[in-house]
């Protein structure tokens, strides 16, 4: 199972004096594959990938790269390379003088080195500036030259830290696919941190998502996104109701607010729902929004055809109801279990389309 | 220069003022260039006695027996190898100094910066004496090397907070992209490192050159016998002042102006974001 894993962490914990920024990890990450590590500032992602690029070493446990236990290799010894946040162009070199600059670290021959460059440099569109300086580059260009930088190298992966951070919206989504683009033409292993849940689900095949140090589940973007094994995943990851007494065992029962109509009277098998106060009713254009309070606590509804609300105004008694496929189990608290669960081939993934698990109130 | 063509139209008074303004700022030049324009112009007069004070009529004379006074040369030609030497060692020390302040966090670091400060706040005559008493302490005999000593003990406290603020702005981040494209820790720091923060280091390495050529009271207590130039021009002042004094000092002149545009043009040759933060125009 581990023959085809690139990156293998290994029980990696990191600690800063009595801080914890990373709780024991452990992951592989597949050869070829985009994987994302997601979550909030602080969350110990970008932490994780120093620890990968070498930059820091852990506190506890090992990073295998292909295989080889690189724990304590520095980084000019490790066959990854890094796209920084702030690209980190070197300002006194040109475009070329920039992306040649591994090869010559790692004593490429100058004719190689120049066949190289230039073939990265069409591979990124940039060849047209190799004589230019960063400084006379836009961002964008800048972030498509660190990339070249990177890649050049051929790295068994290539670790990228919030590279799309310092974009305006536009032409963060042209990178997005951009990058996509690379990955296939390289063929390369991405690992890609982002806080971005929209751009993590947009580009990755599997996304680690994290939180406090701990990774709370790994899994494809459909798996956690519908299939969260814990509470901080489903709130993370969108907009998620999470309905407490109607799942049992204290857990929550998870209903994502454009799965809910509103209906006047209870559902009938196989549908579930529970009654409901109506808050606030807020008209977004595409969807209306409406919250309500109920017993299982606040509920979010995005309604599609607002038409469908007909004179509905706040007081109103309703029900919330959804399809019995629509409704997730998960713990409301983190323990070991919970941890062990965070492998994608997850036996409770069967779970997820019980209906039993939708009571009805 | 300091008219301004998307100004509102000037009235009279506003036409005025800015010719007073402009006449100030010259007359603020005027008397910065005064001294060093006096230096220049005595070095081609042709004076009536042994005092070089007062003009009488223009020769080249000077200039073509430059080195014709043997112990000015002499000194002079001491006082460039003392500032050669005391300019590298002091930036070599200093510039490590810098760079260990800049990039690392340390214990003992605030402590060093304080101690940094003080050979500069100490008055010269209080460090050219006490330098002097750890000397004679010491049975050392006082000469070329003791000046060295006591030079690069100042000019490295001058290197080390002139570099330290021209890289407070650096990105470190630089080092950590070189490392992780192969270069080790000195690939990385001649490739990366050293280039940016050259224009630094050189403003650096001028300073502590012009600060030993010119320093009197420190040199002074330490010199025993030997004579730089400052030592042999206040010497020799008594009996007399000649012109070559002020030919070599117009030599002097020019090399640090081409030393200076030497400077500017390595800092232009590094481009980009401003990498060094420019806490001041070097002057």
């Amino acid at each position: 199972m581990e023959g085809d894993e690139v990156i293998q962490l290994r029980g990696v914990a990191k600690h800063f004096g009595a801080a914890v920024a990373v709780h024991e990890a452990s992951f592989g990450i597949r050869r070829g594959e985009f994987f994302s590590m997601l979550g909030p500032s602080g969350c110990g992602k970008t932490t994780t990938l120093r620890m990968i690029a070498g930059f820091e070493s852990p506190t506890a446990g090992q990073i295998l790269l292909e295989g080889v236990d690189v724990s304590r290799t520095p980084p000019y010894r490790r066959n990854v390379n890094t796209v920084f946040q702030q690209y980190a162009l070197f300002p006194h070199m040109t475009v070329a003088e920039n992306v040649a600059f591994g090869l010559k670290s790692r004593k490429v021959g100058g004719s190689e080195i120049t066949a190289r460059v230039a073939e990265m440099l069409d591979v990124v569109r940039m060849a047209d500036f190799a004589a230019r300086k960063p400084a006379q580059l836009s961002g964008g260009q800048q972030q498509r030259v660190a990339l070249a930088r990177a890649l050049v190298n051929r790295p068994a992966a290539l670790l990228l830290d919030e590279p799309l951070a310092a974009l305006d919206l536009k032409l963060r989504q042209a990178m997005q696919l951009e990058l996509k683009r690379i990955q296939r033409d390289t063929g390369g292993t991405f690992v890609f941190v982002t806080h971005d849940q929209q751009e993590a689900l947009t580009m990755s095949d599997r996304v680690a998502v994290m939180s406090d140090g701990w990774v709370e589940q790994i899994g494809t973007p459909e798996e956690i996104y519908h299939r969260p094994t814990t509470a901080f995943v489903a709130g993370f990851i969108g907009e998620a109701n999470l309905l407490s007494g109607l799942a049992g065992d204290g857990r929550l029962l998870m209903v994502r607010p454009e799965r809910i109509r509103l209906e006047r009277r209870p559902p009938a098998a196989p549908d579930a729902g529970i009654g409901g106060t109506v808050q606030e009713i807020i008209f977004r254009g595409s969807t209306t929004h409406v919250s309500l309070a109920s017993t299982a606590g606040p509920i979010v509804a995005n309604i599609t055809d607002g038409a469908a609300l007909g004179d509905m105004r706040p007081g109103a008694e309703v029900w919330a109801v959804w399809e019995a496929s629509a409704a997730y189990p998960v713990p409301a608290t983190r323990d070991a279990d919970d941890l062990d669960d965070a492998e994608p081939d997850d036996p409770h993934r069967t779970d997820a389309t019980d209906p039993s698990n939708g009571e009805l109130p | 220069m300091v008219g301004d063509a998307h100004r509102a139209p000037e009235t009279a008074a506003g036409r005025l003022g800015r010719r007073l303004l402009t006449g100030w700022a010259v007359l603020g030049f005027v008397y910065l260039f005064i001294p060093i324009a006096v230096i220049v112009g005595y070095s081609f007069n042709d004076p009536a006695g042994k005092f070089n004070i007062i003009w009488r009529r223009f020769t080249f004379d000077n200039w073509a027996h430059a080195f014709e006074r043997g112990p000015l040369t002499e000194a002079m030609v001491r006082s460039l190898q003392i500032a050669g030497i005391a300019a590298i060692a002091a930036t070599v020390l200093g510039g490590l100094v810098a760079l260990a302040l800049a990039r690392y966090r340390f214990r003992g670091g605030a402590l060093i910066e304080i101690l940094l400060v003080l050979p500069l706040t100490t008055p010269e005559i209080v460090l050219g004496a006490s330098l002097l008493s750890l000397f004679i302490d010491l049975d050392q005999q006082r000469g070329f090397w003791t000046i060295v000593i006591a030079h690069v003990l100042f000019c490295t406290s001058f290197v080390a907070l002139t570099i330290k603020a021209r890289i407070r702005g650096f990105d470190w981040t630089l080092e950590d992209a070189a490392m992780d494209l192969g270069a080790p820790p000195w690939r990385t720091f001649s490739r990366v490192t050293l280039p940016l923060i050259m224009p630094g280091i050189l403003a650096a390495a001028l300073l502590s050159f012009a600060l030993s050529i010119d320093d009197f009271i420190i040199t002074f207590f330490n010199a025993g016998t030997t004579e730089t130039f400052p030592l042999r021009i206040f010497g020799a002042s008594r009996n007399e002042i000649s012109p070559q004094i002020n030919v070599l000092a117009t030599v002097v002149l020019l090399a640090s102006v081409a030393l200076l545009l030497a400077g500017v043009a390595a800092r232009a040759r590094v481009e980009g974001r401003p990498v060094v933060v420019l806490t001041d125009t070097d002057g």
